[in-house]
């Protein structure tokens, strides 16, 4: 009887339609091993990413048919599915589609173990999808670190590129080195609110008291909140990249093959972004909260503005470029951060949870338009083989009209302000920083457009010498469809194609209908089921 | 179907974008795709039209016998003589308020059977299409949301600029098939960049019809700049051709640009005026918050912002219509191809700035300074650039400067307040003055690109199609009657004489200064139709023997010469025995818009002159709800005429109401004035049949040589050497203001700024490049120093903190608690 009584107070309780995305992806991600292991031919093996994609696919639809119960906890109260993540799910399955797309070509050209490779990728998207859902500190730490054991190892999946295991070895380095504070940071909160669930932490800290287990109460020790708070969040800004947590980033970037670059520069960011949200809102019922973190997240977003745009100025090649431009965008979306870490401190009640929501909307739009953009410069640079030194990029336009062309509409994307009012990246940094000018962070919205100007150095740069410059003879610098006179594409890459295509008119659209991103939204919260 | 309107823009920008992505590829199939997406937005523009036209309220009709007999003249009761508005202002000046009174109690306006004058035209109509919400700021402006939303409407006045825009349209995109082509030895040439013409044309067919339907500034402007951007593209079509001895055609295109930038620059300023004083860019909203008498007082009659916006506003139309101080674009934007000169810089493009000023009558109403300096600025273009056509020598040029002209006069009309007179004439232009266009483009086509007038002659015999279709414009514009130009010129100078009843003498001259004009036009007109058509040919005849290869079709470039002379002209031109009429494709277009001209005037005779078989002021009638109520706004609040319903619609006239009525009453002077204006038209093309139509040029260069002539003749060929004063004033200045510029940008902005700045970025780039050198030890040392970094903020922040915290039991009550207890207990046990 009490046995009984005890394993049913530890059986969970679940309704498996709750977690029925998790549950198609463990199952497709199990799916593509066993594939792996029963064949025993190349070409049965060449049907594995179809097996991983449409694991994507179908984790892609259950989460639009809405299995979860919107905006309330379920499974043990461990998750939570409100527009942010939902949305954010979406967008990070997309980037590991991607990659499925991408990887045939990777597979055959560096004979690369498939198998691995694409149960890796579905690994990355349950990490992610699991660390944008969820409600509870430890079931985030552990997504992370599925999701971030996933992409060391895809980093030096290339066994044969020294740079790639180089690039695997620092990644995973840092990255334990980064987690060792998050977990750090997670045991402080949970030592000052006796609880790692993030609804309860919030409750905990409204009452401004914690209870403790033999009956008596507590108050709450705000060091620990602080200290807390702040070796949790270095663990986040390694892995959102942001300054000076970002070291990582141009080298692994280099060494990376692009494939797992698109993830590292999207899906990650995005889970990661996910989660910091969700904890901010829960840390922020405490009124001490905004007063003590504010800034702290405001310098954050400060370095990482200054420090990428100016580190991207003086590269060379094309990743490390990119990497710096993800510190920098990164920053850009901390910005929109410490708004939300702010706002109690401006308004109350209705007009609160209104701000809250925009700010949040602003920073999803944002992500998914740093990712449509980020997918699209790696993607590029993927199918011309121009991942290298950017001076290969030179008169790309006269070989390759519709390549420069995508290039030349991701640059003018990333740099937003100013150039290119019809694109997502002038529409997503012009909502970020008319949230942060709303909230009276004038200066800082300042830097952020000084900075965004000085992007536009780099990211023009490249335009320019796809357009404008005569095309180089070095040999070791000259892109792939340049080198040979016909480059012919693997087959696999012409999906990339309609994947880059896609892409650019995704810039577009989202640039001409803003909005439209919040209709898919509205669609996930009416669900398809509900 | 109004709700599908968004279909013209789109179309034209399909086929636009087909066009110039398939560039390299379409051939011949360009023009086809571009003519036919032109079609078919005639097809919708005319669906669109007629909606409008049976949803519209019937205005007008039926009134006239309810309060007809009161405004006939003759002398009542207290002793006042004549019309209404004569009995009207006898008794304004002589005080008389209690005849005023009785005058407001006798001028009862009957309510015409629909809608009443100032219904929102959105509810009337209908016409109102949102989008999509583009942008959208909560408190942009202190209490005031900017809200842009891409949205078009359809009312009575875009319908009719729809539905010639989309029919010259039409007309033209299949002219140009014929004519972007030439023929050498039996063999079809298409121009090098025939998919790129198309690609501009059908852009500029999606501005256009973006500009008109546009529900607000915003999208308007996207219109407004998308047609200057395609003028440019197009007046540089031939960018490395020669346009004149001091223009490459690519210079004829940035003078437009220039020109029309300071326009807009004018435009923009004038809307953000509104928008910070009315928090919106909507025009309805804006129409209806000026009319609802809540509007700041700034905002009111004669307030100071409303004419500085107005003002404003009148200078971003300048720019793209052509009128002084910055028309000097227009006469160059001929070094596009001619059916470009027909279509964007004759019949629609340029009309944008009366379309403007037309979408807003109530604000210019509102402001009798600005609309006082419409009607100078539009007499004195009319006046200034018609002189200057008498004596010009390139086809196109002549008509140029008579398009600036004719666009003088269209504003002549917006300035006394006959808004539906200038729409009327914006209407009738279009089609003559694009058959004039497509005509002469016939001409220059035949001739291989010969402009010069005095080295035609004769031609009437070898092109009878294209004679008869100029001439016809020709009568048209020179307002012969009863073709099309007369009714619509006329309509205007009548109302400008009306305007000067008033009292005001400024609006006498403006008068005298538009027969003029109308003298001179019917004079430049004939001398353009009798140089090139009629008498001996001045061209060259095949004995003198020339070499065939040297008109090839690479020889456009010396197209129009300043100077009248022409280096390669002997070698390039066409004997006269070998001069064909254009292609069917071509002389079809041109008859079908020679007979439009012809007709189209029959659309808007005034009672006066209909002779009783005619419906009456049709054209006014229709437009009447869209571009009279300014005026009945200000004749209600203003002059006392409350209870306004005027069925005819009313035009304000230098501050002195005409109502509609009225002025259909006065007709003996109308009719009267008409046959002075025929008579004065006929005079001058008799003066100039006189002096050409021997085909000798003698007689014209004697009489040039006369002491008072020839200096009369030098200011007119160079154009009032506006161009040369410009290129003092602002060209020389500018480019010595751009070396000052340029000094300061290369020395402090390049050296200090951007060198010193960039460098400094760079070098901090450096530095953050050095750290990263590639040893994960150091990346770790980074993330350390970052992580003390942040706890040392936090450990300030707190010292701060700790001081002032409390702390404070709370009972405990918490579920939370008791569950945990509870499972302890169960672990326990």
């Amino acid at each position: 009887m009490t046995t009984l009584a005890l394993i049913q107070a530890y059986v969970p309780n679940i309704h498996p339609a709750h977690i029925m995305p998790f549950l198609v992806m463990l199952v497709g991600a199990i799916l593509c091993l066993i594939f792996d292991a029963m064949s025993d031919k190349q070409g049965s093996r060449d049907l594995l990413p179809w097996v991983a994609g449409s694991t994507l696919v179908a984790t892609i639809m259950s989460l639009l048919i809405g299995f979860m119960p919107y905006n309330r906890l379920f499974a043990e109260e461990t998750f939570r599915a409100d527009t942010f993540s939902v949305l954010g799910s979406i967008t990070i399955m997309l980037a590991c589609l991607l990659a499925v797309i991408m990887g045939p070509a990777l597979v055959s050209r560096r004979n690369i173990p498939s198998g691995e490779f694409y149960t890796l990728i579905v690994f990355v998207a349950f990490g992610g999808m699991t660390m944008a859902l969820s409600n509870e500190l430890l079931t985030a730490f552990i997504a992370l670190e599925i999701m971030s054991l996933s992409l060391y190892v895809l980093t030096g999946i290339d066994r044969r590129s020294s740079r790639a295991s180089e690039a695997a070895f620092k990644y995973f380095i840092l990255g334990a080195f980064a987690s060792a504070f998050l977990v750090l940071g997670i045991g402080f909160i949970f030592g000052a609110t006796h609880t790692t669930h993030l609804h309860e932490i919030a409750a905990v800290l409204g009452e401004g008291s914690v209870d403790l287990v033999n009956g008596g109460a507590a108050a709450l020790n705000p060091i620990w909140i602080f200290v807390g708070f702040a070796l949790l969040f270095v663990g986040m800004c390694f892995k959102l990249s942001l300054a000076p947590f970002h070291m990582w980033a141009p080298d692994v970037y280099e060494g990376a093959n692009t494939p797992t670059v698109v993830m590292i520069a999207t899906s990650s960011k995005i889970a990661a972004f996910a989660l910091m949200v969700h904890i901010v809102a829960a840390l922020a019922r405490w009124d001490l909260f905004a007063e003590g973190a504010t800034y702290l997240v405001g310098f954050v977003a400060l370095v990482s503005m200054i420090w990428g745009n100016l580190g991207a100025l003086v590269q060379s090649n094309f990743k490390r470029m990119m990497a710096y431009s993800s510190v920098a965008q990164t920053g850009y979306m901390a910005l929109a951060l410490m708004v939300l870490i702010a706002l109690p401190g401006q308004l109350e009640g209705a007009k609160l949870a209104a701000a809250e929501e925009a700010i949040k909307n602003a920073i999803v739009l944002y992500l998914v338009g740093y990712t449509v953009m980020s997918a699209l410069a790696l993607g590029i640079a993927w199918l011309i083989g121009g991942e290298g030194h950017m001076a290969g990029y030179r008169g790309l336009v006269f070989r390759n009209p519709i390549a420069a062309t995508g290039m030349a509409v991701a640059m003018f994307s990333l740099v937003g302000i100013g150039f290119t009012p019809p694109t997502i990246g002038f529409m997503g940094k012009f909502y970020l920083f008319k949230e942060a000018v709303q909230y009276n962070f004038t200066a800082l919205a300042a830097i952020a457009v000084v900075t965004s100007v000085i992007s536009a150095f780099y990211y023009l740069n490249l335009v320019v010498t796809m357009f404008m410059r005569e095309e180089t003879e070095e040999a070791g610098v000259r892109l792939a469809c340049m080198r040979e006179q016909t480059f012919r594409l693997a087959s696999s890459d012409a999906l990339t194609r309609v994947a880059m295509a896609s892409c650019t008119a995704l810039i577009f659209l989202l640039g001409f209908f803003p909005n439209s991103l919040f209709l898919i939204a509205d669609a996930i919260k009416e669900g398809f089921l509900r | 179907m109004i709700d599908y309107v968004w279909l013209l823009p789109l179309i034209m920008a399909i086929a636009a974008a087909i066009n110039g992505f398939g560039c390299r590829f379409l051939g011949k199939l360009a023009g086809y795709i571009a003519a036919g997406a032109m079609a078919v937005t005639f097809i919708i523009a005319a669906a669109v039209f007629l909606q409008v036209k049976n949803n519209a309220p019937h205005v007008g009709h039926g009134h006239e016998h309810a309060a007809g007999d009161a405004h006939h003249g003759g002398a009542d009761s207290h002793g006042y003589h004549g019309t209404l508005l004569e009995r009207w202002n006898a008794a304004d000046i002589a005080g008389d308020a209690s005849y005023k009174a009785a005058i407001k109690a006798e001028h009862h306006f009957v309510k015409a059977s629909g809608q009443p004058w100032d219904t929102d035209f959105r509810e009337g109509l209908g016409g109102y299409v949102p989008l999509w919400t583009w942008f959208e700021i909560p408190g942009a402006l202190g209490d005031h949301d900017l809200k842009v939303e891409m949205a078009f409407h359809v009312d009575q006045l875009s319908s009719i600029f729809l539905l010639f825009i989309s029919f010259v349209g039409t007309l033209v995109f299949v002219y140009a098939n014929g004519y972007m082509k030439e023929h050498h030895d039996g063999h079809e040439v298409l121009d090098e960049g025939f998919a790129r013409f198309f690609s501009y044309l059908a852009l500029f067919a999606a501005s256009m019809y973006t500009l008109i339907l546009g529900a607000n500034f915003a999208v308007m402007f996207i219109g407004w700049e998308g047609v200057g951007l395609c003028s440019y593209l197009l007046i540089g079509y031939y960018f490395d051709r020669r346009f004149s001895a001091k223009l490459m055609c690519a210079d004829a295109g940035k003078k437009a640009f220039v020109a029309n930038r300071v326009g807009d620059f004018g435009l923009m300023l004038g809307m953000f005026l509104l928008f910070w004083g009315l928090g919106t860019l909507d025009f309805q909203t804006i129409i209806s918050i000026l009319t609802s008498g809540e509007a700041p007082a700034a905002f009111g009659y004669s307030g100071a912002i409303i004419t500085a916006a107005t003002l404003l506003l009148f200078l971003g139309a300048t720019g793209k219509s052509a009128q002084i101080p910055l028309f000097v674009w227009l006469p160059d934007a001929m070094a596009g191809p001619t059916p470009v000169s027909a279509l964007i810089h004759a019949a629609t493009m340029v009309t944008a700035g009366i379309y403007m000023l037309a979408r807003l009558n109530v604000l210019y109403m509102l402001s009798p300074t600005t609309m006082l300096v419409v009607a100078i600025v539009g007499g004195l273009t009319a006046l200034v650039a018609a002189f200057v056509g008498l004596t010009q020598r390139g086809i196109k040029k002549i008509l140029a400067y008579s398009t600036v002209s004719q666009l003088g006069y269209m504003f002549l009309a917006m300035g006394v307040g006959a808004f539906a007179a200038g729409v009327f004439h914006v209407f009738t232009h279009a089609f003559f003055k694009a058959c004039l266009f497509l005509a002469a483009g016939s001409i220059i086509h035949a001739l291989h690109h010969e402009e010069d007038v005095f080295k035609m002659g004769g031609l009437k015999s070898k092109m009878p199609l294209t004679f008869a279709a100029y001439g016809l414009a020709t009568l048209a514009i020179a307002g012969i009657f009863p073709f099309a130009g007369f009714w619509s010129k006329d309509e205007i100078l009548y109302m400008t004489y009306l305007a000067s009843t008033g009292g005001d003498k400024v609006y006498l001259v403006l008068y005298i200064m538009g027969v003029l004009t109308a003298a001179m036009t019917a004079f430049y007109m004939g001398r353009s139709l009798v140089l090139p058509f009629f008498g001996k040919t001045r061209m060259e005849h095949e004995a003198h023997g020339h070499d065939h290869h040297h008109h090839g079709h690479d020889d456009h470039g010396h197209g129009q010469d300043d100077h009248g002379h022409d280096d390669h002209g002997h070698h390039h031109g066409i004997p006269y025995e070998k001069v064909k009429e254009s292609s069917p494709v071509m002389t079809s277009v041109l008859l079908t818009l020679a007979v439009a001209s012809c007709l189209v005037g029959f659309l808007n005779v005034p009672k006066a002159l209909n002779m009783g078989f005619l419906p009456d002021s049709v054209f006014h009638h229709f437009l009447a709800p869209v571009t009279d109520r300014g005026a009945l706004y200000v004749a209600s609040q203003q002059f006392g005429f409350a209870e306004t319903t005027a069925p005819y619609g009313a035009d304000v006239v230098g501050g002195n109401i005409v109502d509609g009525v009225v002025a259909e009453h006065s007709s003996s002077k109308e009719q009267l004035m008409a046959v002075f204006s025929v008579i004065v038209a006929a005079l001058g093309l008799f003066l100039a049949w006189w002096l050409y139509s021997s085909g000798d040029l003698k007689k014209s260069e004697n009489l040039a040589r006369k002491p008072l002539l020839s200096s009369l003749w030098s200011v007119s060929w160079n154009a009032w050497w506006w161009d040369d004063i410009y290129d003092a004033l602002f060209v020389r200045g500018g480019m010595r203001l751009y070396d000052a510029v340029l000094w300061f940008d290369k020395t402090i902005i390049d050296g200090f700024l951007v060198l010193g700045v960039g460098n400094l970025c760079r070098r901090i780039g450096v530095e953050f490049r050095r750290l990263q050198n590639g040893q994960v030890q150091v990346y770790g040392l980074v993330m350390v120093l970052g992580v003390c970094l942040f706890l040392l903020y936090f450990a300030i922040g707190l010292a701060q903190f700790l001081g002032d915290a409390k702390v404070t039991q709370k009972p405990q009550n918490s579920r939370r608690v008791g569950a945990v207890a509870a499972q302890v207990d169960v672990v326990n046990r």
